[in-house]
């Protein structure tokens, strides 16, 4: 049995064999915000981002005919915006070495200590925190966190097995709880 | 993947599990809720715009059905490059004439209906309101996905060259626009033959004048001049020609897949490297390949329906 989701992927991979807009139209409204996210997540430059999700649909469209409507059209998705942002990373890294003038936007070091961990504070250091994790350990947390992914699904888009998923999330948990008790003891 | 609203659903099963039988279980179940007080950022304030860029790159709309004929040469298939215009008679907006080139084929040359010339390089289209260069109707407006070049007839009337991330404008001249949106370092490349142009993106406007070359990355990028260009060996494509310069493989190998029709692979590590290749008259595509791995120190092999680049 196909779920609902799952019905309207193929509906919607059919679609796009036959260039209709209107499936193109649903794919575009059902996945920009999860994959702009995931481009978030590895990039963490939200204009980047946004060009990377633009790409990642102007290709659909280009690719349309090809789409074999047997395999998951969303994993599809994830995987070129995945594929874009690790190239952009990678471009940005040779140019931050070629030219030496990559931007280090300052991290922000408000001075918390004083107060109350209130909400906003929180919020802010729980970004700051999962930033800091090395980006695959990110990635995986963040898709299984934040996306409700299956160490099955985030092992297949991110070529790993699912026992490196699991162990991707302890340590992602582990950091959170070591950035946690420095923080309380700070 | 289920759909839920993501900071508020509890751990999923194997998530459980794995504080069930972990040491630190306890803690790692902590952690996870806090994280769960943190919204990684759930909408971009940039969505209408690219929702707006990519329906236009996408989509030139169009509704009635024409067909071109090119005068295409050099390949016996020149039949099979015929071009066809498309009718998505499911799209609103201005009825618009599509001018497809095939790949694999060479470049085709075509009339517009001003009297202006486009070359069109294999795999490219454009596409223009069926209005076009019609008096007055004001600016004559082409949009571009792919590689062409311009002879624009004088009439008064601007006439401009639209891709996914610049306006070229121009009176009267000869030049090229390149605009491949799912390329490699994706970008709009304006190259000038004779008289002036004005390039403008979305946050800056350059004037270039015979010779000089700009390319525009993505869509809010700085436009960087290029100096090392070559414009005849740049615009020799018309001709059959090859000219890379300083140009990452990914491109280059795209370039080729639409010129000779092929499936051309190469993992991410040599895609990302760059080369400087030219070649008057380009030969059959297997040597170009060959060429294009000894100048930058890899091997290929034949595929179905083309080559792989690899590493030694």
């Amino acid at each position: 049995m196909r779920s609902d989701e799952e019905e309207s992927f193929l509906d919607w991979s059919h679609g796009l064999r036959r260039s209709e807009a209107n499936a193109f139209e649903a794919v575009f409204d059902a996945m920009y915000d999860p994959l702009y996210r995931y481009s978030l997540y590895i990039t963490r430059d939200r204009e980047a981002s946004s060009d990377i999700v633009q790409d990642v649909f102007v290709k659909l469209w280009q690719v349309r005919e090809t789409i074999d409507p047997e395999r998951s059209l969303k994993s599809l998705l994830y995987q070129m915006a995945r594929n874009y942002s690790l190239n952009h990373e990678r471009q940005k890294k040779r140019h931050a070495t070629d030219a030496l003038s990559e931007e280090h936007p300052a991290a922000s070091h408000d001075t918390l200590n004083d107060e109350n961990l209130d909400a906003d504070a929180l919020r802010r250091r729980l970004e700051e925190w999962i930033e800091d994790m090395p980006v695959r350990r990110r990635e995986a947390f963040m898709l299984s966190r934040y996306e409700g992914m299956s160490h099955e699904e985030i092992a297949s888009l991110m070529k790993l097995a699912p026992k490196t998923v699991n162990n991707h999330i302890v340590l992602a948990l582990q950091h959170l709880r070591q950035k946690v008790e420095a923080y309380n003891n700070a | 993947m289920p759909e839920k609203t993501p900071f508020t659903y509890s751990p999923p099963e194997e998530i459980d599990l794995l504080f069930q039988s972990h040491e630190d279980g306890d803690a790692l179940r902590d952690m996870w809720e806090l994280s769960g007080h943190w919204d990684p950022v759930a909408s971009d304030e940039r969505k209408s715009e690219v929702r707006r860029a990519v329906f236009q790159v996408v989509n030139p709309p169009a509704r009635r059905l024409k067909i071109v004929q090119f005068h295409a040469f050099r390949f016996s298939a020149a039949a099979a490059a015929l071009v066809v215009a498309v009718a998505l008679s499911f799209l609103l907006g201005p009825p618009t004439e599509v001018i497809r080139a095939e790949r694999g084929v060479a470049a085709t040359v075509h009339t517009l209906p001003d009297g202006s010339t486009v070359a069109l390089a294999a795999g490219s289209r454009i596409a223009y309101d069926e209005r076009f260069g019609a008096a007055g109707t004001g600016t004559r407006a082409v949009r571009l996905h792919g590689r062409a070049y311009f002879d624009v007839e004088n009439t008064g009337t601007p006439f401009e060259v639209v891709t996914f991330n610049t306006t070229t404008k121009v009176l009267g001249t000869t030049f090229s626009v390149e605009a491949w949106p799912g390329n490699v370092e994706a970008g709009s490349e304006v190259v000038v033959a004779s008289g002036r142009v004005l390039v403008q993106a979305e946050n800056s406007m350059s004037e270039l004048s015979p010779g000089q070359a700009v390319r525009i990355q993505r869509r809010d990028a700085t436009p960087v001049a290029r100096p090392d260009v070559n414009v005849e060996r740049s615009l020799s494509w018309r001709t059959g020609g090859l000219a890379y310069e300083n140009e990452p493989i990914g491109n280059v190998l795209h370039d080729l897949e639409r010129r000779y029709d092929i499936t051309l692979q190469a993992p991410a590590s040599i895609k990302l490297r760059r080369i400087s290749y030219w070649k008057q008259r380009a030969s059959d595509a297997s040597e170009v390949i060959g060429d294009v791995a000894a100048t930058v120190g890899v091997r290929y092999r034949p595929i179905k329906g083309g080559f792989e680049l690899y590493l030694p």
